[in-house]
């Protein structure tokens, strides 16, 4: 489980006013669920997943995975996730067998563990044939399918995606969304970013709604359907924008 | 921390050893090309094979002195002119007899020139003794009377011994200066992860901030220790194998003992735990590795200009050692010529490992501060 509580985060800047980039956010994410939070460009989705993941600290405010504080408990919360972000590279000198290794030994896995868990993601990924290659020759959705390898081979109770399709094409794109399906059926926990409507509509049991560091709305797709009183994703997606802009 | 950063480590000397163009480079560079520069500088009048002329002697007087001094010299040809000065090709020098005085007008950059000046110099004193002997003797008068002794300068430097001189004031200069560029080529170990993405993954995988530093820092170490000692090796191949130095004699034979080759080993490992800290250091604070080669262009500089004190035979006594760079140059220095006395090297390493320490400290520091991290 997931939650946040008053999250708050704000970058100072050299230039002008400190950026709010959290303003008080509250968001849950129960145990087994998929939660997409849904926002424009610069609503604070990367920075939410920023703090969730342990790599920044909240101005104010708290937030818990599986009970575990991210001010207190880092290096337990750390043991339950696997990240991807659209953000991330893969070592270019090595093979996904060896970044599976390198991150699954970091990770106090033993090698036989490692073993286990490469072999199962390489056949759910389809990466068997390039598992032993070096990623410098990759294309875009094979490099996506080794950070999606390397944030498993943990074998993580969590999954965090920071806009996992982004910059990838239709065919890539799609099947990272069947990827993080088949993790959904696996019962997984996921939390993913994204501003593409569809994906949302489509995998999420919840989602979030976040708009200026501040989550709007929060439910099932039927709930926000029957908050705002549209049927389509898009039109209940711009009408909770619309009326939080229009206060 | 248990061996994570061992793995880190590993990881990075393991991406380093595949890079073929960084690898090659290193190798060829320490162990082929300085040596070859330094000898093809060393030896260029030799190299590029031009004759040399012979040396035109500009005389004004038909003086027998002179002339009969210049008879004997092979390699010469007499000029005469009058008191108007003239041009001559080639390299040359003027002998101008003023009274009792040879006033000799000659260039002391040019070597070939300056060689002859002095067979000229002792050959006019030596008929100038001859002269003063007959003198003398008409007038039943030794000359030993007159010179009842004489002084005379003996070199009681061998082969091995000059060639220790050279390597000593050529070998640190170089190593430290291969550390410093190498080290600086393996920048990429400390602004890679965030130049290519990958280090928000290691942040939030189970390993301390201080085991990641640590890591990198061994492997940066490692590959500029091994590049300075393939230099190191190069200079002594080639000292010994027949492309001398300029200055070094001929069928020298020069080796290092065990404990030369030790000393050189832990100072250079001591340097490259600095060095390496620094990259670290300034790689962590850099956005890219272009942002990094600004901050890094300063400290070749600075340790251009440190590195340079190992040209020095001044004795800058025990406090000198114990500044980083400089300490390591003057102990490098000691270790050719055979005089280290451990305790300087101590300081050395001791004021080497001071600043290593608190370097680290503050990129584990920042490895912690989210805005060095993240910084856009």
């Amino acid at each position: 489980m997931i939650q946040t509580e008053n999250l708050r985060k704000v970058f100072p800047s050299k230039k002008g006013a400190p950026v709010v980039a959290l303003d008080n956010l509250n968001l849950h994410c129960a145990d087994g669920a998929v939660y997409a939070l849904l926002g424009p460009n610069g609503a604070g989705k990367t920075t939410t997943l920023r703090i969730l993941s342990t790599l920044m600290d909240p101005t104010s405010g708290e937030a818990s995975v599986n009970g575990y504080s991210i001010r207190k408990d880092k290096p337990a919360i750390r043991r339950l996730l696997g990240v991807v972000s659209y953000e991330m590279g893969v070592y270019e000198r090595m093979t996904p067998r060896e970044i599976g290794y390198y991150f699954g030994r970091l990770n106090d896995l033993d090698d036989r563990d490692i073993a286990r868990n490469l072999a199962y993601i390489f056949e759910l990924l389809r990466m068997e044939d390039f598992a032993d290659l070096r990623t410098d020759t990759f294309s875009t959705g094979m490099k996506q399918k080794t950070v999606i390898m390397r944030a498993l081979v943990t074998n993580p109770e969590i999954l965090l995606f920071d806009e996992p399709t982004a910059g990838l094409d239709l065919l890539t794109a799609k099947s990272v969304m069947d990827y993080i399906r088949l993790l959904k059926h696996e019962g997984k926990t996921i939390l993913f970013s994204t501003h593409i409507l569809w994906e949302a509509e489509k995998l999420a049991d919840t989602i979030g709604v976040i708009h200026r560091g501040q989550l709007i709305a929060e439910g099932s797709l039927d709930h926000l359907r029957a908050q705002t009183g549209h049927l389509d994703i898009e039109d209940v997606f711009f009408s909770l924008i619309d009326t939080v802009d229009a206060e | 921390m248990k061996n994570k950063f061992w793995l880190v480590f590993r990881k990075e000397i393991t991406t380093m050893v595949r890079d073929r163009r960084l690898t090659i480079s290193v190798v060829v560079i320490s162990l082929l090309v300085m040596p070859l520069l330094m000898g093809f500088i060393g030896n260029i009048d030799r190299l590029t094979g031009a004759p040399d002329l012979p040396v035109t002697v500009i005389v004004q007087t038909d003086d027998d002195v002179i002339l009969e001094a210049l008879s004997g010299m092979s390699e010469v040809r007499i000029y005469r002119v009058g008191p108007r000065f003239e041009m001559i090709d080639g390299p040359s020098f003027r002998v101008v007899r003023e009274g009792s005085l040879y006033r000799i007008y000659a260039d002391g950059t040019n070597g070939q020139v300056w060689r002859a000046v002095g067979e000229l110099k002792e050959r006019i004193e030596s008929e100038r003794d001859r002269r003063v002997a007959e003198a003398l003797a008409a007038r039943g008068i030794s000359p030993a009377e007159l010179k009842p002794f004489d002084v005379q300068l003996v070199d009681t430097a061998g082969p091995d011994r000059r060639a220790s001189i050279l390597l000593s004031v050529l070998i640190p200069y170089l190593a430290i200066i291969l550390l410093v560029s190498n080290a600086n080529r393996a920048m990429y170990v400390a602004v890679g992860e965030k130049e290519k993405n990958t280090l928000a993954t290691l942040l939030v995988s189970n390993v301390p901030r201080r085991a990641i530093v640590i890591g990198k820092i061994l492997a940066i170490v490692l590959f500029s220790v091994v590049s300075s000692l393939l230099l190191v090796l190069g200079m002594i191949l080639f000292a010994n194998f027949g492309f001398s130095l300029e200055g070094l004699p001929e069928g020298v034979n020069y080796s290092l003992s065990f404990t030369q080759v030790a000393q050189l080993i832990v100072n250079l490992t001591a340097l490259a735990f600095l060095i390496a800290s620094i990259i670290m250091l300034l790689g962590t604070y850099a956005r890219s590795a272009r942002e990094a080669g600004i901050y890094t262009t300063p400290l070749l500089f600075i340790a251009i200009f440190l590195a340079v004190f190992s040209f020095s035979s001044t004795d800058f006594g025990p406090a000198a050692y114990a500044a980083p760079i400089l300490g390591n140059a003057l102990s490098m220095r000691d270790t050719f010529l055979g005089g280290l006395v451990p305790e300087r090297l101590l300081l050395a390493i001791g004021g080497n490992f001071i600043l290593f320490l608190a370097l680290v400290a503050a990129t584990v520091r920042m490895y912690h501060r989210e805005e060095i991290l993240f910084r856009k």
